[in-house]
């Protein structure tokens, strides 16, 4: 009791880590879960967990199981020949859902994409509403908004065959647009130009008006699954695409396609970037993880604030909130080495030296430029860490009563995870 | 498959390769559950070698399945036919048509006793080659998907790919040694004794395509072709057998009245 009040005193932080409850959906899982109301703009909040044998769950923030989907009913759909030629292990894998009021019911839809190849639009109740067939895999998750401005729902999605599909909210195929190479990246949406860009296999973001025009592209060194993130870096209300690649670096582009920066980590980047005034500085800080197994925070000018060390690849994307609610912010990143990390966003800044001292001492004779750089950097600091029972692949938040970090692990568990005091 | 120890050496069991004057050379035969590179220049006899081991298995009640990736399975069996090899007296199933897949492993599931099952990958590309695949398609899935599925529906003991040579086109890869490791992987974890057929350059100077097959089997048997004063003779040799203390001598190899035999003293003396 007395070292807690003494760590309130000194900003240390109090309390601890705890699992809530886990649940297991015996099957792997490969996209991370999404949090969602089930009713249009309602308060309710469930979550949705892809599998990879084809099973969508809807459940509560109990980890009680809603309802379940299992798109493998559906495999009078596919011809087996077909299936033949899907990898065995993921051939029924379902995409993360997005989740919104398709057809103005005040219900939400669940839109979700297959292995298979087939788009899957499921109703609250999880009856099936429509389907739509793609000619490959299906692999990154649908993006449902109102692209074209007329007042409905449309969803966006690339899939394996390179295309970029855009259906009405009856699943009819409004438009397609060929990206040349397969698509495994979200699409990411700007609703006031009714700008979409995309990733690519080929490495290549790619830029598409609302009546599905290209209207220009950005080549990286390798493979984009990152989803793109609309974000105004220098809080000018002017906004810039945030992505990753697998060329291991991040860049931030301007909405023409210009490059603002680019910042290369040691380590493919496999998943957003997620952004946050942490310093209050009015401007978003920039947080990812990398195969180099750091997780890193930049500035909006793409310099290195700090970088914390995982013992494996981090390829979730973090997430940043104040868990223990003491108002001030925590990045949360998931470790294929089976941690959980919960970070200072700002980092700890530590003195490299002893300014007047240790440059005298050291360096004499040459200590001008050891004089003039700054005595010290930040660097990541761990609060807490968990361990899980897998290798991590998504972090998602829920918020409540109490702040909920659900960690999704390759294995099929989900755990949910909260502060205590 | 649930990897085991073993506390002595008579726990191996193993598979005989009915070449009469190797198997005693080898310690009965290749251990179950192992993979094996068959590797060879054309003529050399790999696919003749291979169908032997799995049609001797077969009349012994075992299930065998024989992927072959480009030799039709009308030439593969005439071939066999004409070497003595008594197909009457096996339970043989031959799939050319991916549609009709499930209903001919119901066959063999149902069966009693042994059978073999040729794959003939060849005919199902010609057939499906009308019909739209998406881009993604890969023909390995359909290899890794046409033995995974009868092991499950029906079991399976023996497995031949005929050739590894053959694969390797059919499945672009860009990584070999990565997608080599994790093919062999998904083959040990199937828990069945496999054959693979490596077709080689005449000079010998590699076991496989991608110079890393050899590293990643558990065993290679080799056979040669070799010119002597404008006499050509097969050979076989066990250049590498895990588990295993084998003779790696060159034998003579020859195959008489139906079976093959690995003869000493082949060679003719260096002077």
């Amino acid at each position: 009791m007395i070292k807690e009040v003494f760590k309130r005193l000194v900003g240390e932080r109090v309390g601890r880590i705890e699992q809530e409850w886990t649940f297991d959906a015996k099957a792997g899982i490969m996209n991370a879960p999404i949090v969602a109301s089930l009713k249009r703009g309602g308060d309710d909040k469930y979550i949705f967990v892809p599998t990879k044998d084809g099973i969508l769950y809807a459940l509560r923030p109990s980890g009680d199981v809603l309802w379940s989907f299992n798109s493998q009913e559906s495999k009078d759909k596919v011809s087996d020949v077909e299936m033949m030629f899907k990898e065995d292990e993921i051939a029924w894998n379902v995409t993360s859902p997005a989740v919104d009021d398709l057809n103005d019911d005040g219900e939400s839809e669940v839109v979700f994409g297959s292995e298979s190849g087939l788009l899957f639009a499921v109703k609250s109740n999880a009856s099936l509403l429509w389907r739509f067939k793609a000619g490959d895999a299906i692999r990154a998750q649908p993006v449902i908004c109102d692209i074209n401005g007329d007042g409905k729902q449309e969803i966006v999605f690339g899939a394996v065959d390179g295309m970029v599909y855009v259906l009405n909210n009856k699943g009819k195929l409004l438009w397609s647009l060929d990206a040349g190479s397969p698509i495994e990246c979200k699409a990411a949406f700007e609703p006031k130009t009714g700008q979409l860009v995309v990733g690519t296999d080929s490495g290549r973001l790619i830029s598409i008006s609302p009546r599905g025009k290209l209207l220009w592209q950005f080549d990286t060194g390798d493979k984009i699954t990152a989803e793109p993130v609309f974000v105004d870096l220098k809080s000018k209300g002017e906004q810039n695409i945030l992505f990753g690649s697998f060329d291991n670096t991040l860049y931030a582009l301007d909405v023409r396609g210009n490059p603002v920066w680019a910042y290369k980590s040691e380590g493919k980047i496999c998943s957003a970037a997620c952004t946050a005034d942490v310093n209050h500085d009015s401007k978003p800080e920039v947080f990812f993880g990398s195969c180099d197994n750091n997780v890193y925070a930049l500035n909006s000018e793409g310099s290195k604030i700090w970088s914390f060390e995982t013992d494996f690849w981090v390829a979730s994307s973090p997430i940043v909130l104040d868990i223990d609610r003491d108002g001030r912010l925590e990045v949360v990143a998931g470790s294929f080495d089976h941690f959980l990390y919960i970070l200072e966003a700002e980092g700890a800044f530590m003195l490299d030296y002893m300014p007047g001292v240790s440059g005298v001492v050291q360096q004499s004779g040459s200590y001008g430029n050891v004089m003039t750089s700054e005595p010290g950097g930040f660097h990541g600091k761990k609060i807490w860490q968990l361990k899980t029972e897998g290798i991590i692949v998504g972090l998602t938040r829920l918020t409540g009563s109490k702040e909920q970090v659900l960690i999704c692990t390759a294995n099929g568990r989900i755990s949910s995870v909260v502060h205590t005091n | 498959m649930e990897e085991k120890l073993i506390s002595s050496k008579n726990d191996i069991k193993r598979i005989r390769t009915y070449i009469e004057g190797l198997d005693e050379q080898i310690q009965g035969g290749v251990p179950e559950n192992s993979i094996t590179l068959i590797c060879g220049s054309s003529g050399s006899m790999k696919s003749s070698v291979s169908f032997n081991i799995a049609y001797h298995e077969v009349l012994k009640g075992k299930k065998a399945l024989y992927i072959s990736l480009e030799q039709s399975w009308y030439s593969l069996l005439n071939h066999m036919t004409n070497l003595d090899f008594n197909l009457s007296k096996i339970n043989l199933v031959v799939i050319s048509d991916l549609s009709e897949f499930n209903q001919k492993i119901q066959k063999v599931k149902s069966g009693k006793g042994g059978a073999f099952v040729i794959t003939d990958i060849g005919a199902i590309r010609k057939e499906i080659k009308a019909v739209k695949i998406s881009p993604s398609s890969d023909w390995l899935n359909v290899v890794k998907n046409v033995v995974k599925k009868m092991k499950q529906a029906s079991g399976c003991d023996i497995l031949i790919i005929d050739s590894l040579s053959a694969l390797y086109v059919l499945s672009n890869f860009t990584h070999p040694r990565t997608e080599l490791f994790y093919i062999f992987e998904f083959l040990r974890d199937l828990d069945l004794t496999c054959f693979l057929v490596s077709e080689t350059p005449r000079d010998g100077s590699r076991y496989g395509e991608f110079g890393v097959e050899d590293f990643l089997v558990d065993g290679v048997i080799r056979l040669q072709l070799v010119e002597r004063q404008r006499k050509v003779t097969r050979e076989i040799s066990v250049v590498k057998m895990r588990a295993t203390a084998c003779n790696v001598d060159v034998f003579s190899l020859e195959f008489e009245n139906g079976k093959f035999k690995a003869l000493y003293g082949g060679q003719p003396a260096l002077i």
